[in-house]
């Protein structure tokens, strides 16, 4: 079956062995084997190093070696044919053997390992299992794909919404923060206002300039303008007269305001006076007619201005006016309000205090005419003592001197000019001691008024013998008063007593005293001849008399006397009277000035 | 006590004629040797008392009755002079007026006034109080004497 070969191939493969056939079969078989060797232990190298997970890599590598070895051993049996080195074949078998030996022994113990391995169908199964799971993996993935998707779209109109909240929130507190500062605003005004109708409502003339300086500081600082200033007229003769001005900062060119204004500032002043504001946030503003106010604008360098007039009931008191020179200012709602306002509160407090001034003044003649009225009343009462005192010294001297010349007759004229002259001494007396109540003031002090009254009865000493009077007081209190003018009224009051006595009886005078709430009332009882109801208001006048000379002599001031003193007291006097059966007089003193004068004298 | 080698000069510096004959005459009944020289303005009382014009001749008073209410030269500023002069200080000044004015009682006394006399309305006290001016001033009390 073999080819028939050339003869010196079948020499070569010939030997004396061996036959030509043989030779051919272990030749080929040999070649085959070892060449397979080879190429397979080439591709288990080739398989370990692209085999990434490495297991099995020694075992590999020992198959790979015992391969290599057994395709030498065969190359070396076929080359033994010819050449008889044996010992090469040898050595490789033995090789070839220890590897084998290790190999085994190694398999001997990853055996288990080794029958772990999965099958092809259990790594196909594995593999459909995986390929399950990648699937499920896959449309895991879509589905959170699609949930991201989901979520970045809720997440971005979250952010659209939260962006509109927030937006929202910002607008909301930009208009908190504007209603609050407009609050804020508000409450610094209403302060401002409070504080300067505070200022104005009770002002007194002297402090008026001060406060109206006051008054535009705050204004100038509220609207935050670089001047202001405020500018009194009073109307004469159909003109506008400036009276008074006040600025802040001082202001030279107010001289412009000086005299002619409603020349010099013919529409600022038609405005004004019918009431109108003037406000001008530039000068272009104004009107063609208003050339002088655009001179004088420009010339002072006035870039805004505010004035509003001022106002009493109908009257023009004057103006108040706001100015902005460093840059145009448009007055707002509120600068005109304000200014309006604190122009109201400033001309009423001007008002008010030139009614003040006016009240003080008329006061001030009125107690001037009064004091010289009472000057008057005391120097014609004085001076009428004086020929008073000739007349009754000569008649006295006359009668003393003469007597015995004279008839009786002349003697009985002479007593007539004697007694009339008495009375008339009496009466200028009493009208001294009327008008000096009026011009002295009131010396005020704590007093006993048992002592008073001990001190009257001592005065009234002879009265009282000559009429038997009696008279009783239970527990008088102390009060304020004045003690020389309170010694009187009670002295007139005791005299009167006895002197009206009825004369059918003794005197008894009675005096007490009770605390009402507002007043402390004094009375004094007596049982004398009483008074006609008819004139119970008419005896405290001056020269008042319901008896005549004769009957009961007296010049009629006593209980005028009385009644002063009681008003001067900020008390009262009257009486209450049955005819035939007695009076009683009544006198008050309040009880809160007793109270206060009694505190400012403990101190 | 007064001794009695010449007779009291008194000068009453008083205005209103019957007051002066009045208290003239008051004086005329006590029994006191006296000259009694009326001045009826406070002028002429300045000049008397300096002897100037025709009051060269005139003494020295012992004794001032002066009023306040004065024609000219008013009683304060009679007495204000009187005082500031040396020679004339140590002359009694009775000081009788009208006035019972608080402020002029302080200010006369202030003035160093030996005593301030108000004019009694009534002819009998009038005539009283001048008794009392002259028992008091000419017979107790010791008074310069020239």
């Amino acid at each position: 079956m073999f080819l028939k070969l050339p003869i010196l191939v079948k020499l070569f493969f010939a030997n004396e062995v061996w036959g030509e056939n043989l030779v051919w079969l272990r030749g080929i078989s040999g070649i085959a084997i070892a060449l397979t060797d080879y190429f397979v232990s080439l591709l288990l190298i080739y398989g370990i190093y692209r085999r990434e997970d490495r297991s099995f890599t020694l075992f590999l590598w020992l198959l790979t070696v015992f391969l290599l070895s057994g395709g030498t051993i065969h190359i070396f049996s076929l080359a033994n044919i010819w050449q008889p080195h044996y010992w090469f074949w040898g050595y490789a078998q033995v090789l070839t053997a220890i590897i084998a030996l290790i190999a085994t022994i190694w398999l001997f113990f990853a055996i288990p390992q080794v029958g772990d391995f999965p099958s092809s169908q259990q790594i196909q199964h594995i593999s459909n299992l995986l390929t399950q799971e990648l699937d499920k993996c896959q449309s895991l993935d879509s589905k959170i794909s699609n949930l991201n998707t989901q979520l970045e779209q809720k997440i971005d109109e979250r952010t659209a919404e939260l962006e509109q909240v927030n937006q929202k929130l910002t607008t909301e507190i930009e208009e908190r923060k504007q209603i609050e500062s407009a609050l804020y605003r508000q409450i610094q005004l209403e302060q401002l206002i409070g504080y300067l109708s505070h200022c104005f409502v009770n002002i007194a003339p002297p402090e008026l300039s001060s406060t109206i300086q006051k008054a535009l500081n705050f204004i100038s600082k509220c609207v935050g303008v670089d001047r202001s200033y405020l500018i009194l007229f009073t109307q004469q003769n159909n003109k506008l007269q400036v009276t008074q001005k006040w600025s802040v900062p001082e202001f030279p060119s107010l001289s412009e305001w000086e005299q002619e204004i409603e020349s010099k500032f013919p529409w600022i002043m038609t405005n004004i006076k019918s009431n109108v504001i003037v406000n001008l946030p530039e000068l272009d503003h104004l009107p063609t007619e208003a050339e002088r106010e655009r001179v004088y604008l420009t010339t002072h360098q006035i870039q805004s201005l505010l004035i509003v007039p001022l106002f009493y009931g109908t009257t023009l008191k004057g103006i108040v006016a706001l100015e902005a020179l460093n840059q145009p200012k448009s007055w707002t709602e509120r600068d005109t309000q304000l200014l309006k306002l604190t122009g109201e509160i400033i001309a009423g407090g001007i008002e008010r205090c030139g009614q003040a001034a006016e009240l003080a003044n008329r006061t001030q003649q009125l107690e001037a005419s009064n004091a010289e009225l009472q000057q008057f009343a005391y120097i014609v009462s004085h001076d009428l003592l004086e020929p008073l005192r000739s007349i009754s010294g000569f008649s006295y001297l006359l009668q003393e001197e003469y007597q015995s010349q004279l008839n009786p007759e002349a003697q009985e004229y002479i007593d007539f000019i004697k007694d009339g002259a008495a009375r008339m001494r009496e009466l200028i007396e009493d009208l001294l001691t009327f008008s000096r109540l009026g011009r002295q003031n009131l010396v005020l002090s704590q007093i006993d008024c048992e002592e008073i009254i001990q001190e009257v009865i001592a005065n009234l000493a002879v009265a009282i013998a000559e009429t038997n009077a009696e008279i009783h007081w239970v527990n008088l209190p102390n009060a304020i008063a004045d003690r020389t003018q309170f010694i009187q009224l009670w002295q007139n009051l005791i005299a009167n007593a006895i002197k009206f006595r009825n004369p059918k009886s003794t005197p008894k005078i009675y005096i007490s005293a009770t605390q009402k709430s507002q007043e402390l009332i004094f009375t004094i009882r007596d049982n004398g001849i009483g008074i006609d109801s008819e004139y119970t208001e008419d005896i405290f006048n001056v020269f008042r008399k319901l008896h005549n000379h004769q009957q009961y002599p007296g010049t009629g001031i006593g209980l005028a006397i009385c009644r002063r003193i009681a008003d001067l007291h900020g008390g009262r006097i009257w009486v209450k009277s049955i005819v035939g059966k007695g009076s009683t007089f009544y006198v008050s003193l309040p009880i809160q000035e007793q109270q206060e004068l009694g505190n400012e004298d403990d101190n | 006590m007064i001794t009695k080698h010449r007779p009291l000069e008194i000068l009453l510096v008083e205005d209103s004629c019957s007051d002066a004959k009045l208290i003239a005459k008051m004086f005329s009944l006590a029994d006191l040797p006296h000259n009694l020289r009326i001045i009826d303005d406070g002028v002429k009382a300045i000049s008397f008392l300096y002897q100037k014009g025709k009051y060269y001749k005139m003494p020295r008073p012992d004794i001032i009755l002066l009023d306040l209410n004065l024609p000219k030269k008013n009683g304060l500023a009679v007495l204000a002079q009187i005082q500031s002069e040396p020679s004339l200080r140590n002359i009694p000044v009775i000081i009788l007026t009208a006035s019972a004015s608080e402020q002029d009682i302080r200010e006369c006394y202030r003035m160093n006034a030996n005593c301030y006399l108000t004019k009694p309305s009534t002819p009998e006290d009038f005539c009283r109080t001048i008794k009392i001016i002259e028992d008091f001033w000419f017979n107790v009390a010791k008074i310069p004497y020239n």
